[in-house]
């Protein structure tokens, strides 16, 4: 759908205006990938790396697309989280080629480098399984970034970088402009394996002066497991929305009413409601009686303000102010005022951070990040299998839901159709992942087919009262305001709360309970209940957890 | 938003003016290899999986009773009956789950509180001077990176000794890994001992020298500590002793050669990162230190190491005696008990061959001159201190009873005497120049002095390939950067090393990153 609209955009904007001078570029031929002999790595099945485009192959004209090896990195592929020998076999082999690698880049960073250099256009062109971009997003997001990889800046007349030598790493952050505050994603997103969330050591601070700790606000880095499921959960349920507004304002339009009031649900959770009425024979839809979400009724799952819609945005802001390392695609971006909260630097067009490298990250790259992440498993319900405590624990589960924790925190919601999709601004082209070939274990299955993910979570933003501190809005989300954090995995993403500041569940449910906070009642109510019964939700919480997993430190 | 964006670039760029339709692709899984499981992947699931379950029990009984979260909290008593009865594996087990136990409110962690569950805002990440943070809340949150009991990451880095307010106040220190500590200490009470039997040697001979002052060299296995001056009328001058402070102490500990004793170092720990003071540390920085020292000397004391709350509960966090000393007891007997990094050169043959020669050019360029490729223990046995000094050191065999890998004799010729540790250090303070000192010179904790801003410890190299960033504040994030910021004492090494062609300066880190650690396969 979003490549149709391009199209259209693209072919509207070229009538009104395409560069005269530029020659065609000839049609691209799409031909089955090719297969890197490789003796211990299996053979592709038939139809994988096959492009989907509906295009068909052509045999004559110019010569077919010559894909480069595969990606030269330790191999995992999906890293299913299942107990198995060959899982732990898998992880030994993995380890081996990692020590391998760590040998070679020592002696010839550069080359090893290039190993992890993949280019969008090979993606567009089937090169590559999706075990090879996963790998390469793994290997990327293990990756401890040198100078040479653009990694930091050097900037020296640029009030937010600060006037250190390259990298110019500060741990807090300066404004829109950021650290860098860490060299790999790994540094931050470690407990309990790959992807996990931070410790409280690890927090970030953003939005400041970069130095005084007062200016910032600090961010417990979350887990990123099961976010490939989250952000289609989310454009469904923002997609629902919108019908829903389409579909009455166009009933409405077609009416003799002057006023309607049309009330937002989707998955059982309401957004509030829509006030439509008419000015000039024109529709106008006023959305300040809607909830959760923002007029644009587009749901933004990730920061925990809720604040990105896209895990790709989430990465290029990332990248860039924990990092300093400048994807390619965000150049533009930022530059056309697409993106408008980052700061790149003053330095020249095609190297904003001064640094001397440019294309930090390439467009392909960010691809693999973005595919690593949203294959990542969805965390599960882990029932206690001891009796006295599989007992406790449906005690605790109901309740969860008796003294309104539910409320919020929605245990489960459906995703009908798990394809995910990748979206790079550059080239345009979609890339496709069905979620279902994504690490074990899979979400469990509804009677119609939807999938069920365990994200505890209503996807709307709520205000938290004032026992969570926070003082900068961000992109419009006052401070007080946060996305429902979901509880995926929450028994082994301590500690907790956006700066990490509680240690136990019971401090994290406490620091619900300020005033002006929606969730004060059942802060509240939490309190009031019994030993064992605070026990019990204890045990319930302490069943979030991701598929016991095998990882090799 | 995501159409504006595309709209707004496709505008700009015209991105595709002339192209076809953007391409639509679907990735799909490659076919499942099939593998030949080694025995070595089942014994390390199965492993895995045991303690993945007794953790997994741990925790629905932490869940249920808040009590059952404190019993990694040794008292000196039940610290003192395991250690007198030699249960070491038990001490081992529960200093592991302290190592990695979350300390909460509940505890006496953190600091001023109406009632523990309010203070979990208390957090602060820049250290408010000697007092400190907290800014952690467990030892793991730090010592993780490369695998358990690891180093600490760039977001990890410690900001000591500010004003809690500033960045640009504090000092920034980088976690070092944990693992082989013991050994260390114990070498280094091998060093002062040695030295403490040539100052005896010394004074004899000063006797009968005409010499004013008499010039005795100081020296410990192999390594160059300056020279003790002694003077006809016998009075000593320690001035112009060299890499260890004047009282003759060797402290292995910390980058700066902090600590003598690994106790020191856990009990410090504990009081900066997780605002947990231990009764010990409250007895040792509110008596006096010196006969007849003055009670404004006291109390300034107290003031910056434990704050002005009441006796028993100077963090005024409303508990008291929140900290026993044998919690530190425990903790360092812990980490004496770790196994060591180990040496893992490369699997491939032709590569191994590069390590070859990068250890011989890491010879040659003078690396080892500081980076003393292995000290000699002298002594089987470790004797960890009572933080508070009053209960008995606690006898370690670490040589029987310490984890895997552990340092072994492998060499039985004549002149070796000892067992060779090999962790590329001499346990010396040099001057490392400008650009890599401090703002000021750190204050010893135990009254020995200061150490000027310039000195640095020579940090042991063991483990190095999974501890990035390195240096003392984390600012290199590789190897060659590390290489390259060294200056001062080690200007020569450093720039006989830049002077190498790219191979060889390859092979001296293909070497380096050998200074690995055994992997540990795990379940979470």
């Amino acid at each position: 759908m979003r490549a149709q609209m391009m199209s259209a955009v693209v072919v509207a904007t070229c009538l009104a205006g395409c560069p005269t001078g530029v020659p065609p570029a000839p049609a691209p031929i799409i031909v089955p990938p090719v297969v890197v002999p490789d003796d211990d790595a299996g053979v592709p099945d038939a139809d994988a790396g096959v492009v989907d485009a509906g295009v068909p192959v052509v045999d004559a004209g110019p010569p077919a697309y010559v894909c480069p090896p595969r990606p030269n990195v330790p191999h995992l592929g999906l890293g299913h989280s299942e107990l198995s020998e060959e899982m732990a076999q898998a992880w030994l082999d993995y380890r081996a080629e990692r020590d391998a690698e760590r040998f070679a880049e020592a002696k010839d960073p550069a080359a090893q480098w290039a190993h992890h250099r993949v280019e969008q256009v090979d993606i567009d062109h089937g090169c590559y399984a999706l075990d090879d971009v996963v790998d390469v997003g793994r290997a990327l997001f293990t990756r401890r970034f040198r100078l040479e990889e653009g990694f930091g800046n050097d900037l020296d007349d640029h009030a937010a970088a600060g006037a250190k030598p390259r990298p110019n790493m500060r741990r807090f952050q300066a404004g829109a402009f950021g650290g860098p505050d860490a060299t790999s994603c790994l540094n931050c997103h470690w407990k309990q394996g790959l992807g996990g969330s931070g410790d409280r050591a690890d927090n970030s601070f953003l939005f400041g002066d970069g130095d005084d700790v007062t200016t910032h606000d600090e961010r417990n880095p979350p887990p990123l497991w099961g976010l490939g499921w989250v952000e289609v959960l989310a454009q469904e349920m923002s997609a629902d929305l919108q019908r829903q507004r389409d579909e009455a304002v166009a009933d409405f339009d077609a009416s003799d009413e002057t006023t309607r009031r049309v009330p937002l649900t989707t998955q059982g959770i309401s957004f509030g409601q829509l006030l439509l009425s008419k000015r000039n024979a024109r529709v106008h839809v006023d959305t300040s009686d809607v909830e959760g979400v923002d007029g644009d009724l587009v749901i933004k799952p990730f920061g925990y303000k809720g604040v990105f819609p896209e895990l790709r945005d989430f990465l290029m802001h990332s990248l860039q102010v924990h990092l300093g390392m400048q994807a390619e695609e965000v150049l533009p971006l930022v530059a056309s005022g697409a993106i408008t909260d980052l700061d790149l630097g003053n330095g020249p067009a095609d190297d904003p951070d001064d640094d001397g490298v440019e294309r930090e990250l390439t467009e392909g790259q960010l691809t693999a990040l973005q595919v690593f992440l949203a294959t990542q498993d969805v965390p599960v319900v882990d029932v206690p299998g001891p009796e006295d405590f599989a007992i406790r624990w449906a005690e605790g589960a109901e309740l969860f839901e008796g003294i309104g924790c539910a409320y919020c925190h929605v245990p489960f919601l459906k995703v009908a159709q798990p394809t995910y999709e990748v979206h790079p601004t550059l080239s345009g082209s979609t890339v496709r992942v069905d979620l279902q070939h994504g690490a074990r274990p899979l979400p469990s299955t509804s009677d119609d087919g939807g999938f069920l993910i365990p994200v505890f979570s209503d996807f709307k933003r709520h205000h938290m009262g004032d026992r969570l501190p926070a003082q900068h809005a961000e992109r419009g989300v006052e401070a007080d305001v946060f996305l429902t954090r979901r509880l995926m995995a929450v028994a082994q993403t301590g500690p907790w709360m956006h700066t990490a500041a509680a240690a136990t569940f019971d401090e994290a449910i406490y620091l619900h309970g300020g005033e002006g906070s929606e969730a004060k009642g059942a802060s509240d109510a939490f309190f009031g209940l019994t030993d064992d019964e605070k026990g019990a939700i204890r045990v319930f919480l302490d069943s979030l957890r991701r598929a016991p997993s095998i990882r090799i430190r | 938003m995501h159409a504006r964006t595309l709209m707004l670039l496709t505008t700009t760029l015209c991105v595709g003016c002339s192209a076809p339709a953007p391409a639509d692709v679907q990735l799909r899984p490659a076919a499942q290899r099939t593998r030949a499981i080694t025995q070595q992947a089942r014994d390390a699931l199965a492993e895995a999986v045991e303690v993945y379950d007794a953790r997994r029990a741990e925790a629905w009984l932490n869940a249920t009773d808040v009590e059952e979260r404190l019993e990694t909290m040794f008292s000196e008593g039940s610290y003192e009956y395991f250690a007198n009865n030699g249960a070491f594996e038990t001490l081992f087990f529960f200093g592991d789950e302290a190592f990695e136990a979350e300390r909460d409110r509940y505890a006496g962690f953190g600091r001023v509180t109406s009632s523990p569950l309010a203070a979990a805002a208390s957090v602060q990440r820049i250290h408010d001077g000697e007092r400190g943070g907290l800014d952690s809340s467990s030892c793991r949150s730090c010592h993780f990176n490369g695998g358990p009991d690891g180093a600490g990451n760039a977001t990890q880095v410690a900001l000591l000794r500010g004003d809690g307010v500033h960045l640009s106040s504090s000092t920034l220190r980088d976690a070092p890994h944990v693992m082989g500590l013991g050994y260390i200490e114990m070498i280094a009470r091998d060093i002062e001992l040695e030295l403490e039997i040539q100052v005896d040697i010394h004074r004899i001979q000063a006797s009968f020298s005409t010499d004013d002052p008499y010039v005795g060299p100081l020296q410990a296995l192999g390594i160059d500590f300056g020279a003790v001056l002694i003077f006809q009328d016998g009075a000593e001058d320690y001035g112009f002793v060299r890499g260890i402070s004047p009282d003759l102490k060797v402290r292995p500990f910390g980058h700066k050669g902090r600590h003598r004793f690994l106790t020191d170092v856990a009990d410090e720990a504990f009081a900066v990162h997780h605002a947990h003071q231990s009764t010990a540390r409250e007895a040792r920085y509110t008596s006096a230190w010196v006969d007849d020292e003055p009670q404004e000397d006291i109390d300034a004391r107290q003031h910056a190491y434990l704050g002005d709350g009441e006796a028993g509960d100077r963090d005024a966090d409303g508990v008291v005696d929140e900290l026993s000393t044998g919690q530190g007891s425990l903790l360092a007997t812990y980490m004496s008990l770790l196994g060591t990094p180990t040496m893992r050169p490369p699997a491939d043959p032709a590569m191994a061959l590069v390590w070859a020669e990068g250890r011989a050019l890491f010879d040659d360029v003078g690396c080892t001159a500081c980076h003393v490729e292995s000290l000699r223990l002298q002594t089987t046995d470790l004797f960890v201190q009572s933080f508070d000094g009053r209960h008995p050191a606690t006898w370690v065999p670490l040589l029987d009873e310490g984890q895997e890998p552990k340092p072994s004799r492998n060499d039985f010729s004549a002149d070796a005497l000892g067992i060779p540790l090999f962790a590329f250090t001499d346990l010396r303070r040099h001057d490392m120049g400008d650009s890599l000192a401090d703002d000021v010179d750190e204050e010893l904790p135990d009254g020995a002095g200061a150490v000027p801003r310039r000195q640095w410890l020579t940090r042991s190299l063991w483990g190095l390939a999974d501890t990035a960033p390195y240096l003392h504040d984390g600012r290199a994030p590789t190897v060659h950067d590390a290489i390259v910021a060294h200056d001062g004492e080690a200007r020569d090494a450093r720039d006989a090393y830049v002077n190498l062609d790219d191979d060889e300066q390859g092979a001296v880190r293909v070497f380096l990153h050998g200074l690995g650690r055994e992997p540990v396969m795990m379940v979470e």
